[in-house]
């Protein structure tokens, strides 16, 4: 009875503790301005952890955000430094980040090779190619309109944080509510059964590719507005906190199961973290070091009932 | 993958019938060709990619580390799992062996030998976790990253090091892999021992192959009576010890250590344990020795003919790709 009530609340009971201990430890933590930062931090994060959990509910996994990211920053700067219109761009980088996934997500369904293999090597070959195009120096976005996308306000609401709920309430229905995402659901827990209940597998993982591309472009897009340029390693940093809140995502609401909700609430937690920390000053060396505790501790919790050890298909 | 072998019947890539005999043999004997190949051209096409110089100086000591960081991964794969932390257990290492020497003025091999320990502490601590507390190693290994990463920061605190941009130099070092002992250069007795120590621990020991038979079947394993948690740990901690010698190998061959030095490892040493699968049909000491040096040799003889060093990422991405797909073939031509 406790152990299944751990199992299956421990992690968020923890998260709300520890969001208690945040407020203790500093006043302005629940301020209004904090929060919006908070939001606004956590947009990116979430965005691409909501397009890989897509991928992870279809049972793929897909680490190629990491070269998706860096070379649709390169190509955003690129293309509004060329004097094309700020919109046309950003549809563009969202197209062909589009199309990316599209490609990955075929290399992988159509051959039926490993995902986790290929997405690697995809990483590998658009990071080369971001170097190609970006020659590996800091491109920096100075247009006005295009900035002011991310640095506007409603109210005291940043638009980020506006796109941030839009973007959570639109997934949120399209995997929970929709038909389609049951059926994506479906084909994550068995491709078998799935087929056999009448679907196309491969199409929905296709289709799960494609839109977690399409969040990959929109998330380099805030990413490179946000900090006005396209750094040579912006998708790299982004590797390890993407998955991080992902599979924190697997530890709560449906455990041991990707999620949405779950992704959020992930992101919202890293995002925390890094918030607090710079709120109460505390040593760098802390950040990573309570961020790996708070992983292990969180999916410890969730894999105490049946301790089996886990292994990757390669 | 029970089915006997039927060379008649044709097998179908990517949606094309192709002959079982024409598709065998380049996947039998082409990495082995390749490989012959690309040596043949580069020593027809880099001038100064056989001089001992070139081959003692960069190729063995590039070599040593990817071989040993390679092989670290390669255990952990072999029973079925993967190791995200083998490039942050070598810069941890790195780092201590670098600060005890610089400055603790300790000896080289005391302070390696405190670097490996650290290491090795990183890979129980993961075995420990996957084995016997059942997290996926993806999660494990990927938090050691983290907690590691602000380890390292203590460590540099305490040793003196200010701020992360800063660097430790040890430039009395940088000959070391290059002294000539008994006829072969330092790296080349590094990679020598350390290639027939792993072919020894994992191939020929009993746990070796236990290790082997869970990585196949972990269900077979544990009805079979094996120690699969027993087992599992000890692939990790072989992983913590192999990448942390990697890191003291690493330090003493670019002369400084800094924060994230050894993390770019990561990919390679992820890459490398396949692409040597890929060319054997299966994991094994030797074909990640193989592919090790096939990688080091391509780059090497690239960067000689001018080619920028970041492009070497592409390459290995466009070699893993190949690797993978080279693999599912074979799959499918023994099994289908």
């Amino acid at each position: 009875m406790l152990r299944t009530l751990i199992t299956k609340h421990g992690v968020l009971f923890v998260t709300i503790l520890f969001w208690l201990a945040c407020v203790i430890a500093s006043p302005v933590f629940l301020s209004s301005s904090n929060i919006m930062n908070l939001l606004v931090q956590m947009t990116v994060l979430t965005t691409v952890g909501i397009g890989l959990t897509i991928v992870m509910v279809t049972g793929e996994i897909d680490l190629s955000y990491g070269g998706t990211v860096a070379l649709g920053a390169t190509l955003l700067a690129k293309l509004i430094g060329g004097e094309w219109p700020t919109a046309w761009s950003i549809l563009t980088v969202v197209g062909s980040a589009a199309v990316i996934g599209l490609i990955t997500g075929l290399i992988i369904v159509k051959m039926r090779l490993p995902s986790f293999i290929v997405s690697v090597a995809a990483m590998f070959v658009l990071d080369g190619l971001n170097f190609a195009i970006g020659g590996g120096t800091t491109l920096w976005i100075t247009e006005p309109s295009a900035l002011s996308l991310v640095n506007g306000r409603i109210g005291i609401i940043p638009y980020p944080a506006v796109f941030l709920v839009f973007l959570v309430l639109v997934t949120g229905y399209m995997l929970e509510r929709t038909r389609m995402g049951a059926h994506l659901e479906a084909t994550g827990q068995s491709v078998t059964a799935a087929h056999f209940a009448g679907l196309n597998p491969f199409h929905l993982k296709l289709l799960a590719f494609t839109i977690a591309g399409v969040l990959y472009g929109v998330g380099t897009t805030i990413q490179a507005l946000r900090m006005s340029g396209a750094m040579r390693f912006a998708g790299q940093d982004l590797l390890l906190p993407v998955m991080t809140v992902a599979y924190f995502g697997q530890t709560v609401f449906r455990v041991g199961r990707p999620n949405l909700w779950g992704t959020v609430l992930g992101a919202l937690l890293v995002a925390s973290l890094e918030n607090i920390f710079s709120l109460i000053r505390a040593h760098f060396a802390f950040v990573p070091i309570i961020e790996g505790l708070v992983l292990v501790s969180a999916v410890s919790l969730s894999a105490m009932r049946e301790r089996r050890i886990v292994q990757i298909q390669m | 993958m029970n089915q006997p072998l039927s060379p008649s019947r044709p097998v179908r890539i990517a949606g094309i019938n192709v002959s079982r005999k024409i598709v065998s043999f380049p996947i039998r004997y082409g990495f082995l060709l390749t490989f012959v190949l690309v040596i043949g051209v580069l020593v027809a096409v880099a001038p100064g990619f056989l001089s001992p110089m070139n081959l003692a100086g960069n190729v063995l000591a590039e070599a040593s580390i990817l071989v040993t960081i390679s092989l670290g991964m390669t255990a952990v794969m072999l029973g079925g799992g993967v190791d995200l932390s083998v490039g942050a257990v070598a810069g941890i290492s790195g780092m201590t062996m670098a600060l005890l020497v610089s400055k603790a003025g300790w000896g080289i091999l005391a302070a390696s030998l405190v670097g490996i320990a650290c290491g090795t502490v990183a890979g129980v601590i993961s075995g420990v976790l996957v084995g016997y507390v059942g997290i996926s190693p993806f999660i494990a290994t990927l938090a050691a990253i983290f907690w590691i990463r602000g380890s390292q920061y203590v460590i540099a605190a305490t040793g003196g090091m200010q701020g992360a941009g800063t660097s430790i130099y040890l430039s009395n070092l940088t000959g070391y892999l290059q002294q000539v002992v008994l006829g072969l250069p330092t790296s080349a007795w590094i990679v020598l021992i350390t290639v027939g120590l792993a072919h020894l621990s994992l191939e020929k020991t009993q746990s070796g192959r236990q290790l082997r038979f869970v990585g196949m079947n972990i269900f077979a394993a544990l009805y079979s009576g094996l120690s699969v948690r027993r087992l599992t740990m000890y692939s990790y901690v072989v992983s913590g010890v192999l990448s942390s010698l990697a890191g003291v190998l690493l330090v003493i061959r670019q002369g400084y250590v800094m924060m994230g030095t050894g993390e770019s490892y990561l990919l390679n040493a992820f890459a490398v344990p396949i692409i040597g699968m890929a060319a054997f049909g299966q994991l094994s000491v030797f074909g990640t020795t193989l592919a090790a040096f096939f990688v080091v040799f391509i780059v090497n003889g690239l960067s000689i003919l001018g080619m920028d060093i970041s492009f070497m990422n592409v390459l290995t991405g466009v070699l893993l790709f190949i690797s993978v797909v080279l693999a599912g073939i074979r799959r499918r031509i023994q099994g289908d």
